[in-house]
C-alpha cells in the first residue's frame, strides 16, 4: 500500500512545500503571506470566466505537454513545439479566413482545414526527425532554428497577404462566421464565453487514449525501447526512421492541436504572439508528470493555475509585479520537480537503516 | 431562567457589536472613498518603456497626488490576459478602467458591454460604446511640425524618418512628417524606414541604430523617430555622426543634449489625467476625445537642453506654423482619411 502511495505523494508534497516557500518569501516584499497564498490558489476559480480561461490554458498545455512527452520516450528532447504551433496556427487561420476550399458543406470545409493544419504541424516536426536520421544533427539545434524560421515565415505570410484590414495589430482576418462552429459550443456558454472550448474535452480524451494505448497495447513500446537503448533496438531490427517519424509526427500533430484550440476555439483569427510560450511551458508540464500521460492532465492544470495566478498577483497585491510572480512560479515548479529526488533520498536512507 | 437571560444578553451584545462594526466600517468606507478607484491596464511594454506606457503611468500618478484617487496598475502578461484583467477590475467595482494602446481595443469592447455601470477609457484604440471614452491624438499635426523643423535645420536637403512597427498609426506620423518637410522646402528628400512588423519593433535599438547609420550615409542630417524604446539607437548614431535627431511621445531632449533637436510630445499623461479628473468630478463623457496642437495634447518640446539649437527667428517661424495649423490655414494630410 505504502509503495503504491509513495509514487503519488512526492509531487503533492512538493506543491505544498513550494506554496509555503512562496509565502515565506513574500514578507520580505511587504506583502501578507496568507493573502498571496489565497490569490495563487484561488485565482483560477474566482469566477466561471476565470475558470474557463484556466481551462483554455490547460488545453494548450496538455497538447504541448504531449508533444514533448512522446519524443522524449524515443530519447529526443523536443523543444520545437512552439514553432510548429505558430506555423500551424497561421495555416489554419489563413485557410479558414480566405475560405480556401470552395466547398458549400461546412463540415467538409472544416475537416479539410483541420486536416491540412494537422498535416502541416506534423510535417514541420518531421523535418527534425529527417535531419536527425540522415544528417545525425542534434534535434535541439534543429528545433531552435526551425522555431525561428517558422515564426518569421508565419509573420511574413500573415502581414503581407492575410492582414486584417480593420486592425492595427499584426493579425489575420477573422474566419467567416459559418466556420466559427466552436463559438457557441456548450462548454463556452457554460463558462460565460471564456476562451475555453470543446477542444478541452478532446485534449482529455487524447490523454486517456494514449494512456490506454500504453497500458494495453505494444504500439508505443518500440518507441520506448528505442529511447532506452538505441543500439540494442537497432540490432533487433527496428526501423530507426520509422520510430523517429512516428514520434515526431505525433509531436507535430499535438502541437497543431494546440494551434487549432487557439484559432477555432478562442480568437477565430491568428494573432501574432498569441502564445505565452505554450511550447516551452509544455516541457515543464511533461517533465513534472514524468511523461505519464495521465499525469500530464494534472501537471497541465497546475501550470495553468499558476500562469493565471501569476497575472492576478500583479492585480491583487501592492508590491508584487508581473516579473516577480514569474519567480514565484519558478519556486513552485522547482520544488515539485525536486520532490522526487528528495523522496528518493529519504527512502534510500530508510532502506539502509 | 438564568440560561435564557444569558442567551438574551449575548444576543444583545452581539447585536450592539455588529452595530458598532457597521458604523465604524461605514465611516472608514466614506473616508476612503474620497477618491474614485482607477484601474490602469498597461501594455506588454510595461511602465518603464520611457515612452508611451511611462507617460500614461505618470499621468495616473499625478492624479493620485492631486486628486487623491486610488490607483492600481497592471502589466499584461499575454494578449489573452488583457480581457481578464479588464474584467477583474470591473468585477472589483473600479469606477474607471483605462487601457493603454490599440492592442486593447477588443478587450475593452467586450468587457465594457458586460459592465455598463463602469467607465472605460482607451488610448489610441477607436472603440464606440455608451461608457467608453476613446482618447485619440492628432499625431499627424505634431509630426508635420517636426517635418518643418527638420527641413529648417537640414543643410543637405535630405531628412530621415524611422518608424517602429509598420502600422497605420505610424504611417500617419510618416505622412505628416513628409508633408511638413515639403511645406518648408518642396525639393527636400525624405528617407523612410520601418524597423519591423511586430511589437518587437518598439524595443529594438540595435536595428534603429543600423537604419539611422544607413540614412546618414545617404546624407540625411536630421532624423525623426516614432519607434518607442528603439529610439535610443537613433540618438546614439546621431551623436556619433554629429547630426540631429528628433524624439517622440515624451520629452526626450535630455537624453542627448545638443543632438536631440526637439521632441514631438504626445501627452498621453494629460489625456489620462483629464479623463480621471472628469470621472472624479462626475463629468465623465462617453465620447471620442481628440487631442491636438490646439489643446497641447500634441506639441513640440522646448527646454534648457535644446535652447541653444534654435535661433529666435526659427522659433517664431515654428510657432507661426503651429498657429496656422490650429487655425486651419495650413492643412495637414491625415493618413487615416486619405488612405
Amino acid at each position: 500500500m505504502w509503495n503504491k502511495f509513495k509514487n503519488f505523494l512526492p509531487p503533492w508534497m512538493g506543491l505544498l512545500f513550494g506554496l509555503v516557500l512562496c509565502c515565506l518569501i513574500t514578507p520580505f516584499f511587504s506583502e501578507q503571506p496568507w493573502h498571496v497564498f489565497k490569490v495563487l490558489v484561488s485565482s483560477a476559480f474566482q469566477s466561471k470566466y476565470d475558470f474557463g480561461l484556466t481551462l483554455y490554458y490547460v488545453t494548450c498545455l496538455i497538447f504541448t505537454g504531449l508533444s514533448f512527452a512522446i519524443p522524449l520516450r524515443a530519447g529526443l528532447f523536443h523543444i520545437g513545439s512552439e514553432g510548429q504551433l505558430t506555423l500551424s496556427a497561421m495555416v489554419a487561420a489563413c485557410l479558414a479566413a480566405t475560405s480556401f476550399f470552395k466547398i458549400d458543406s461546412v463540415f467538409m470545409n472544416i475537416s479539410f482545414v483541420f486536416l491540412i493544419t494537422l498535416i502541416s504541424g506534423a510535417f514541420a516536426a518531421l523535418i527534425i526527425a529527417l535531419f536527425k536520421y540522415f544528417r545525425g544533427s542534434h534535434e535541439v539545434v534543429i528545433a531552435i532554428m526551425l522555431n525561428f524560421i517558422f515564426s518569421a515565415l508565419s509573420l511574413w505570410v500573415t502581414v503581407n497577404y492575410f492582414q486584417n484590414p480593420n486592425s492595427q495589430n499584426p493579425e489575420s482576418a477573422l474566419i467567416p462566421e459559418n466556420l466559427q462552429i466552436f463559438i457557441n459550443d456548450p462548454l463556452k456558454i457554460y463558462f460565460e464565453k471564456s476562451p475555453v472550448s470543446l477542444f478541452f474535452v478532446f485534449a482529455v480524451v487524447c490523454c486517456l487514449i494514449l494512456f490506454l494505448i500504453e497500458r494495453k497495447t505494444t504500439w508505443l513500446q518500440k518507441i520506448n525501447a528505442y529511447g532506452k537503448n538505441r543500439h540494442a533496438s537497432r540490432r533487433h531490427g527496428f526501423s530507426e526512421l520509422q520510430i523517429l517519424m512516428t514520434a515526431m509526427g505525433l509531436a507535430g500533430f499535438f502541437s497543431a492541436c494546440a494551434a487549432l484550440t487557439e484559432i477555432f476555439g478562442n480568437s477565430m483569427q491568428y494573432k501574432i504572439g498569441f502564445s505565452p510560450m505554450f511550447g516551452f511551458l509544455g516541457i515543464a508540464v511533461s517533465l513534472l508528470a514524468r511523461q505519464n500521460f495521465l499525469g500530464i492532465l494534472f501537471s497541465a492544470f497546475l501550470m495553468a493555475a499558476l500562469h493565471k495566478g501569476a497575472s492576478d498577483l500583479d492585480l491583487e497585491t501592492q508590491y508584487l509585479t508581473r516579473d516577480f510572480s514569474k519567480v514565484l512560479q519558478a519556486v513552485i515548479i522547482f520544488s515539485v520537480a525536486g520532490s522526487y529526488y528528495a523522496f528518493n533520498y529519504f527512502s534510500k536512507k530508510r532502506n539502509k537503516s | 431562567m438564568n440560561v435564557m437571560k444569558a442567551i438574551n444578553k449575548q444576543k444583545k451584545d452581539s447585536f450592539s457589536l455588529a452595530l458598532v462594526v457597521f458604523i465604524v466600517s461605514s465611516i472608514i468606507w466614506s473616508v476612503s472613498s474620497a477618491g474614485i478607484k482607477v484601474g490602469l491596464v498597461l501594455d506588454k511594454g510595461g511602465k518603464d518603456d520611457k515612452s508611451f506606457n511611462s507617460s500614461a503611468y505618470e499621468g495616473a500618478m499625478k492624479a493620485v497626488k492631486n486628486l487623491g484617487i486610488e490607483l492600481k496598475y497592471v502589466e499584461a502578461t499575454d494578449s489573452n490576459s488583457l480581457e481578464s484583467l479588464h474584467r477583474n477590475f470591473a468585477q472589483k467595482k473600479y469606477d474607471l478602467i483605462i487601457g493603454i494602446g490599440f492592442a486593447q481595443a477588443d478587450a475593452v469592447k467586450k468587457v465594457s458591454a458586460l459592465f455598463p455601470e463602469t467607465h472605460f477609457a482607451i488610448v489610441d484604440g477607436n472603440v464606440e460604446g455608451p461608457n467608453i471614452r476613446t482618447l485619440l491624438f492628432q499625431e499627424h499635426e505634431g509630426s508635420f511640425l517636426m517635418g518643418a523643423a527638420a527641413a529648417m535645420k537640414s543643410k543637405t536637403g535630405v531628412v530621415g524618418f524611422i518608424g517602429g512597427m509598420d502600422i497605420p498609426l505610424i504611417r500617419r506620423f510618416q505622412k505628416g512628417y513628409e508633408a511638413g518637410a515639403k511645406h518648408i522646402n518642396p525639393k527636400i528628400v525624405v528617407l523612410n524606414n520601418f524597423i519591423g512588423v511586430t511589437g518587437e519593433a518598439w524595443n529594438n535599438p540595435a536595428k534603429a541604430k543600423e537604419i539611422a547609420l544607413a540614412q546618414i550615409s545617404q546624407k540625411a542630417d536630421v532624423i525623426f523617430h516614432a519607434a518607442g524604446a528603439s529610439g535610443s539607437g537613433l540618438f546614439d548614431a546621431a551623436a556619433d555622426k554629429k547630426v540631429f535627431a528628433i524624439g517622440v511621445d515624451s520629452n526626450q531632449n535630455w537624453i542627448k543634449p545638443g543632438t536631440v533637436l526637439t521632441s514631438m510630445l504626445k501627452r498621453v499623461d494629460v489625456a489620462v489625467y483629464d479623463t480621471i479628473e472628469s470621472a472624479q468630478n462626475k463629468k465623465f463623457k462617453a465620447e471620442k476625445a481628440l487631442f491636438g496642437l490646439k489643446d497641447q495634447g500634441v506639441d513640440w518640446a522646448q527646454d534648457v537642453n535644446n535652447e541653444k539649437l534654435w535661433t529666435a527667428a526659427e522659433k517664431t517661424k515654428m510657432n507661426d506654423l503651429k498657429k496656422s495649423i490650429v487655425s486651419g490655414k495650413v492643412t495637414v494630410p491625415d493618413y487615416y482619411k486619405t488612405k
